[in-house]
């Protein structure tokens, strides 16, 4: 009786270690997919910053692309109106921004492709400051999504994994969404010199 | 039984397919051991210029802790070289843990059937004294001249003088010109010009020119004075270099302490790259 007593008290302390650990481990690892995102979200920002400098400068030299230039402006007011919230990395969130941020992608492509035909815009230190800086951003954009998706990765894997599974249903620890391949990454800006 | 060895054959199959695909191991070169900064992995310096590099590379980490990693590979496998060197810096750990303060410069030499890329990487930490557009102007007026003379030990050289002096904040800007050695005698002599000219005009008490004219003129001043300052500066680089050179290759017995390893620094992508 007693000695039954004590092995069911030492058992429920050992689940109840196991469980403290382990909650603990699924809240640190969700910490660190919200900082990836947030991370991200910063690198798309920044490119979303250098969009009026960019249009400005190119609007001196060739105004007759006012169609481009609008397009980017409209891609980037879009873009701006989709945000997700860090508590809410589900697949669709992910995907919904990944369009929203892609057509900005598309829309600047075309508007370094057309400075292709201005030479004096080429020419210009503003500008080409401004391409250095976008080429280095999309550099990022790619760089944290990657960290994203590793860091996503563990979690999920965490997550999912038996026994830590049960933990994770009972407390609500939901998977994260990833970032997918661009599918149109040949649309993605080509920043080359 | 058939079925499970097929099934089995299939899975292990398949299991190694993503694996290769997913990560193509060997893409990237294992972090050097002993840790070294400069790896001329391409072949394409002299040893007396990769120790030269080395000292001058490792004295810096020595003393600012900030960390120049100079790679050379002969193949991208593939990849931009703006993620490969990001990729490299990374997986390096180049820079300190608490500052982020690294920086990859990796050059894929021009060969008879591809072009010649570079790439700038600058650590979290050093992207605000580093921007990318001062890594373009460094590719752009430091190296790539040099590259496409052969002269690849020259561009790299240059580089890092001037990415040290940035990262340590001895400048707050790479020269914007291409700078390609202007004597001292030029300078000289323009600076004496400029005395004469200002005495003149000191002695002409303020004569009674037009006033847009007199602007223009202190605009001039104030350019033709920064140029003179960063001038001096790269200049000096150049003399930095031929001494490096020398004390690295008669004083072998200087070896001694060297670099101490790679202090877990982490990037996000920033820098530039270019090609030629």
């Amino acid at each position: 009786m007693k000695k039954g007593l004590i092995i069911i008290i030492a058992a429920v302390a050992v689940v109840a270690i196991w469980a403290v650990s382990g909650y603990n481990g699924l809240v640190s690892n969700e910490e660190n997919v919200k900082s990836a995102w947030s991370q991200v979200e910063n690198v798309y920002q920044r490119r979303l910053d250098l969009i009026p400098n960019l249009v400005a400068t190119v609007k001196g030299y060739a105004e007759h692309e006012q169609e481009t230039l609008e397009s980017v402006i409209a891609a980037r007011s879009k873009a701006t109106q989709v945000t997700v919230d860090p508590d809410m990395l589900t697949e669709e969130n992910i995907a919904a921004y990944q369009e929203a941020q892609g057509e900005i992608g598309a829309a600047l492509g075309r508007l370094l492709a057309i400075s292709e035909n201005y030479p004096d815009l080429k020419a210009n230190r503003n500008f080409s400051e401004l391409q250095a800086e976008l080429a280095g951003t999309e550099n990022r954009i790619a760089t944290e999504r990657r960290k994203y998706n590793e860091t996503a990765k563990a979690y999920n894997t965490m997550v999912r994994k038996f026994p830590r599974n049960i933990l994770a249903s009972v407390f609500g620890f939901s998977q994260k969404g990833y970032f997918e391949a661009d599918e149109n990454a040949a649309a993605a800006p080509k920043v080359e010199f | 039984m058939k079925y499970l060895t097929k099934i089995s054959g299939f899975l292990a199959a398949s299991v190694f397919l993503m694996t290769v695909t997913i990560c193509p191991a060997g893409a990237f070169p294992e972090k050097p051991y002993p840790p070294r900064l400069v790896n001329d992995l391409a072949g394409i310096l002299y040893s007396y210029q990769k120790i030269a590099l080395e000292q001058k590379l490792s004295a810096f980490s020595d003393t600012t802790s900030n960390q120049i990693a100079v790679v050379t590979v002969n193949d991208l496998e593939g990849y931009s070289p703006a993620e490969y060197g990001t990729e490299i810096g990374i997986r390096w750990k180049v820079g300190s843990s608490e500052f982020d303060n690294g920086i990859v410069v990796l050059v894929k030499p021009k060969t008879a059937d591809s072009q010649g890329q570079v790439n700038i990487s600058v650590g979290y930490g050093l992207e605000g004294a580093i921007p990318d557009s001062y890594a373009k102007r460094i590719i752009d007026n430091e190296m790539i001249p040099y590259f496409q003379t052969g002269d690849y030990y020259a561009g790299i050289d240059r580089a890092c003088t001037v990415l040290m002096k940035l990262a340590s904040g001895e400048i707050s800007e790479p020269s914007e010109k291409k700078d390609n050695g202007a004597s001292y005698g030029m300078y000289t002599f323009l600076f004496l010009m400029l005395l004469v000219i200002l005495l003149s005009r000191r002695k002409g008490g303020g004569g009674n020119d037009g006033n847009g004219g007199r602007r223009k003129f202190i605009n001039d001043k104030e350019d033709f004075i920064k140029g003179l300052i960063i001038g001096n500066i790269l200049s000096g680089s150049g003399h930095d270099r031929h001494s490096g050179g020398f004390t690295g290759g008669f004083g072998p017995g200087s070896f001694g302490g060297g670099f101490g390893g790679f202090g877990g620094g982490d990037f996000g992508g920033g820098g530039a790259s270019g090609n030629w």
